[in-house]
């Protein structure tokens, strides 16, 4: 359904986008991961059409963005960022300001604006002005702003971003509701394991590279191979272990604490036997051997600290 | 959700229109301005009728009080136009709501059409509203109706002119301080430029003229006619919303060519001795209100459309920058 194709994008001599390329499907709850200038809000500002790119293309149901931004305009919805508020208007107002955008006026832009305030759970703040809604409210009637022309995909630009735990749960719940009505929802944050709780898919972008793609259970299973291995063998015997380890061509890095070996091993499950089987069989003394509980935080940061042992695209 | 029948109405005129306009603070600025224009409208009354020396009143006597309002409102409209349109855009682009819309089905010239057209008719209400104090000249008659509306319809292309350029700066620029300033910057070197450049060249070849007196053979280039065209000269002139309005009263007054209170009686001051081809039959000088007009409407929609293309997030077509690509790639 979205095609991002070698995206490029410079701002002066700031290279934001470096070869972006990234294939989302219909239906997905998308989560768009990187650290601030990761490259996350130039991507979606330019799949909305409102940047052009330097190089590469954006194809929505196969169709250009920018060669027919008007008519794909009608698929997309977008929250940015920010709120983007006519502090004047009330909230019933402030949808059909833009339901009239798309062309809908009258009862219909009524009936619509009740309905979204009832779907974003507003319908109590209809004739309270925009501008004394909490951030939570304003970020809901931002959401519902977005779904004004009923678009099958929706970016939303860290939505969670300064939203207390009880607005960021209204939210995560409003999007399991609206991505159960199949549409397609790219929504970017910084924070992984927020993604991870709702989203279907994720990707890390980091330096305007998309470095990780994959499903949840792809990133849980990545990000449990991302955290070290410990292994404790008899102190006397730590020259011989290190031998043994810097032979094997999974292993990244060792670090020893006394007897404690930390091991950076990018193989896999019967890699890791393979190696500890060498071990014994060279009557290396082990006393314990495991992988340390990992993290989709520990990954995230693996990854754009460019200590990444983590699978590329899949 | 269901998707509802789709209409061509203007959104941003539209929610201006219902929602803005009916707020308190547009007729409590109308109120100030009329407020404003009271007092003076009646000084000059009152002042025009004590002053004049005639037994009774005649409407060429009360022609003046016209001609000053008139000239007091285009003052007043030529400080608060920019003020009102140079926010228009600007303001979106701080309250961030600009690229919102932007990604809504509108285009940048509807946007921009909507925009100018609110201030346009807020601008032009401001106009009609005064209307009333125009009005007083048919008190002592002489002075149609009709030539009441030529007069507004001067005001309307006036401000409609000067719109655009608050509209203009304030697509280009980010806040609306600047945007402001720049708008009354254009506007006064504009002014400036257009009326006085045809005097100054005038004069100059005036001068040259006057200095090459006893050697005219040999310069005879530089003062010919055909050379450096008088009409070329003064239709610099007609693209000033101030001269056209000068004219426009002229006409409904009645002065005649060489009658110095107007701009054809200006014309013929310093024209006629120098570019001897300046007569009353003169086209220019015969349509010198419609080619005016014609001419600021057109540059107004020259403006507005260069404010949309401005505005268009993704200018151009969508050519592949193979260039820039290949740079990245080296640098990498």
């Amino acid at each position: 359904m979205i095609e991002i194709k070698h995206l490029y994008k410079r701002y002066g001599r700031f290279l934001a986008l470096n070869d972006f390329s990234l294939n989302v499907a219909q239906g997905e709850l998308f989560g768009f991961v990187g650290s601030n200038g990761a490259g996350k809000t130039t991507t979606m500002r330019i799949c909305v059409g409102l940047l052009k790119a330097d190089g590469g293309q954006v194809l929505i149901d196969g169709k250009n963005m920018l060669r027919n931004h008007r008519e794909l305009a009608e698929k997309v919805g977008y929250v940015p960022d920010y709120f983007g508020v006519y502090k004047s208007l009330s909230a019933s107002e402030y949808l059909h300001f833009f339901a009239n955008a798309y062309g809908i006026y009258g009862k219909d832009a009524d009936k619509l604006s009740a309905e979204l305030l009832d779907l974003v759970n507003l319908t109590h703040k209809k004739d309270s002005d925009v501008n004394g809604l909490s951030r939570g409210m304003k970020q809901r009637l931002c959401l519902a702003r977005g779904l004004v022309h009923n678009p099958d995909i929706l970016f939303l630009d860290e939505p969670a971003s300064g939203l207390d735990p009880k607005a960021r749960y209204e939210l995560k719940e409003i999007l399991k509701n609206l991505s159960s009505m199949g549409k397609t929802i790219i929504i970017s944050s910084h924070i992984l394991p927020e993604l991870a709780e709702m989203c279907t898919s994720v990707g890390i972008i980091d330096k305007g590279h998309l470095v990780l793609q994959g499903s949840i259970e792809e990133i849980h299973r990545a990000a449990a191979m991302s955290s070290p291995l410990n292994l404790t063998v008899n102190e006397n015997q730590i020259d011989e272990v290190f031998a043994i380890l810097q032979s094997n061509p999974y292993v990244q890095k060792v670090t020893a604490q006394g007897s404690i070996l930390k091991i950076v091993f990018t193989g896999t499950k019967e890699d890791e036997g393979k190696m500890l089987a060498s071990l014994v069989s060279s009557n290396i003394g082990v006393n314990s051997f495991y992988r340390e509980e990992g993290s989709l935080e520990s990954l995230f940061m693996q990854i754009v600290s460019g200590q990444s042992a983590a699978p590329k695209r899949s | 959700m269901s998707k509802p029948k789709k209409n061509k109405t203007n959104a941003v005129l539209y929610k201006e229109m219902t929602i803005d306009m009916k707020r308190p603070k547009i007729m409590i600025i109308m109120l100030l301005i009329n407020l404003f224009l009271v007092p003076i409208s009646f000084g000059f009354f009152l002042g025009i009728m004590f002053s004049s020396v005639e037994a009774t009143c005649s409407y060429r006597v009360l022609a003046w009080y016209l001609i000053a309002m008139v000239f007091v409102e285009s003052t007043l409209l030529l400080f608060l136009t920019p003020a009102i349109t140079a926010g228009s855009i600007s303001l979106e682009k701080e309250r961030q709501t600009l690229d919102v819309l932007l990604t809504t089905r509108m285009t940048p010239w509807e946007i921009i059409k909507g925009k100018y057209g609110s201030d346009f008719i807020f601008l032009s209400l401001m106009v009609i509203s005064t209307f009333p104090l125009l009005a007083i000249v048919f008190i002592y008659g002489g002075i149609s109706f009709f030539q009441l509306l030529y007069i507004g319809l001067a005001l309307l292309v006036f401000i409609g002119f000067i719109s655009c350029f608050g509209i203009f700066f304030s697509t280009l620029t980010k806040n609306t301080i600047v945007s402001v300033i720049l708008t009354y910057l254009f506007i006064m070197i504009y002014f400036s430029v257009t009326f006085s450049v045809p005097w100054v060249i005038q004069m100059i070849i005036a001068m040259i003229n006057e200095s090459l007196y006893y050697d005219k053979n040999m310069f005879a280039w530089i003062t010919d006619p055909h050379f450096i065209n008088g009409d070329f000269l003064m239709l610099l002139g007609t693209f000033n919303p101030i001269l056209m309005i000068f004219d426009v009263l002229g006409n409904t007054m009645g002065y005649n060519f060489g009658d110095y209170t107007s701009i054809k009686g200006m014309i013929s001051l310093c024209g006629t001795d120098v570019l001897p081809h300046f007569t009353e039959k003169n086209i220019l000088m015969k349509l010198w209100t419609p080619i005016s007009m014609v001419e600021m409407v057109l540059i107004s929609l020259g403006v507005l459309r260069l404010s949309a293309a401005i505005l268009n997030p993704v200018k151009g077509k969508n050519k592949q920058k193979k260039k820039t690509v290949s740079t990245v790639k080296q640098q990498q």
